[in-house]
């Protein structure tokens, strides 16, 4: 048996205070800058594209959706408002994919305050 | 009447034929695979029946393929041979792919039946690397390095005109080879010096024979190249973990390419200039 693979696809957006964590059966692996998910319960590889790869690092559990973009925009020096989008439809798609479980209640640290924009574990920054 | 023995790679089995003339041949094909040490199984090939014709395969007592015309039961022989190899392998992570190597750097060609790998690897031999495999491409997880799996390259009908300067002779092993339903090539048969070694592979080339179609060589992320080779992986899910990791480190050693075509020679071309090509360049 081979496995299948998919990206991500489906979902639209993501209200800004969620918060993502990885899917239980869900083995991340970094390949160069980019990270393909086995997503064990259905034996499905996903490809993620180094913009992407780097959402995927910043979700810890802790840091809100609306915290990951501001992560992502002190890390490439754009605004929050360019990326702010791309990323809750990113999450939305690893949620629909199963690849990613949502909760509402986010650490305050991470929601609402605007004050963390530190990189997430294996992000460099800089570099897109 | 005596015992051949063979070792491929975790596969170590002997074969003893009736007919002297199949004993020969085989002991030609599987060249690259003897050894001169104890083996736990045995195939045993019995007849031609000089009534009927047939012939019987046999592995470890067990009939395999009973009153076959001879040229069945070396087919099937070599096939369960490979299932064999590919069962008793666990170690390595087993890739469906045809493999040559250059300078020490292989080149890995992962595909489906069908794909033209064997066609291509042939063409690439022929080409002067040396060869790896047509069939399955066994990586240590330790080392990422590829060990050869040198059996007879097994050619389709479908190849038998672009490859026909390497017919086989009719005449070598009747009636085992008469009306082959694949040629079967050695190394050998296609130049001089032909056999690899260990190797690392240096490229990953997913081919897709397309006939008519010009050469088109695309190249793939470390991603990509990580996924058609997961897609291309035996047994993929029972070490999935330990294969994904595998895999991805090849990926990121590697250089990966997609290449469409319909010429075998222009796909040779195509796949030498990469391999030939500084890494770093393209």
């Amino acid at each position: 048996m081979t496995p299948s693979r998919a990206a991500p696809a489906g979902g639209d957006a993501v209200a800004a205070g969620t918060v993502a964590v990885p899917a239980p059966g869900v083995v991340a692996v970094a390949v160069a800058d980019e990270v393909v998910l086995l997503d064990e319960r259905s034996g499905v590889l996903h490809l993620l594209n180094p913009s992407a790869a780097r959402v995927w690092a910043a979700l810890d559990g802790r840091r809100s959706v609306a915290a990951v973009g501001r992560t992502m925009a002190v890390a490439h020096g754009v605004d929050v408002a360019d990326v702010a989008q791309p990323v809750s439809a990113l999450v939305a798609q690893l949620a629909a994919a199963g690849l990613v479980t949502l909760s509402e209640d986010a650490p305050a640290a991470g929601a609402g305050h605007g004050g963390d924009a530190s990189p997430a574990p294996g992000e460099t920054g800089g570099a897109a | 009447m005596s015992a051949m023995r063979f070792r491929a790679l975790g596969h170590a089995f002997a074969v003893v034929a009736d007919d002297p003339a199949l004993a020969g041949y085989l002991a030609r094909l599987l060249a690259p695979f003897a050894v001169d040490e104890p083996v736990p199984r045995a195939y045993t090939i019995a007849g031609p029946d000089p009534s009927r014709g047939t012939a019987t395969l046999s592995y470890d007592g067990a009939v395999v393929l009973a009153d076959a015309t001879p040229p069945h039961v070396l087919a099937t022989l070599l096939w369960h041979v490979n299932a064999e190899v590919l069962a008793r392998t666990p170690d390595a992570v087993l890739l469906h792919a045809a493999a040559a190597e250059l300078d020490g750097t292989a080149v890995v060609l992962p595909a489906v039946s069908g794909s033209g790998k064997t066609t291509l690897v042939a063409g690439l031999v022929r080409a002067g690397m040396r060869y790896l495999t047509d069939e399955a491409v066994a990586v240590d997880p330790h080392t990422l390095t590829i060990a050869p799996f040198a059996k007879p390259l097994s050619i389709d009908p479908g190849s038998f005109a672009v490859l026909a300067d390497l017919e086989p002779a009719a005449d070598e092993a009747p009636p085992w080879t008469a009306g082959p339903l694949q040629w079967h090539l050695t190394p050998d048969e296609l130049g001089a010096d032909r056999l690899a070694g260990p190797a690392r592979p240096g490229v990953v080339v997913t081919p897709r024979y397309e006939a008519g179609a010009p050469v088109r060589l695309e190249p793939l992320t470390p991603g990509e190249t990580l996924l058609v080779l997961a897609d291309n992986t035996f047994a993929f899910h029972d070490a999935r973990r330990r294969n994904l990791q595998v895999l991805a480190g090849v990926a990121e050693r590697t250089r990966g390419y997609r290449l469409t075509g319909g010429d075998l020679d222009e796909c040779v071309a195509a796949v030498l200039a990469i391999c030939r090509a500084p890494v770093g360049a393209g």
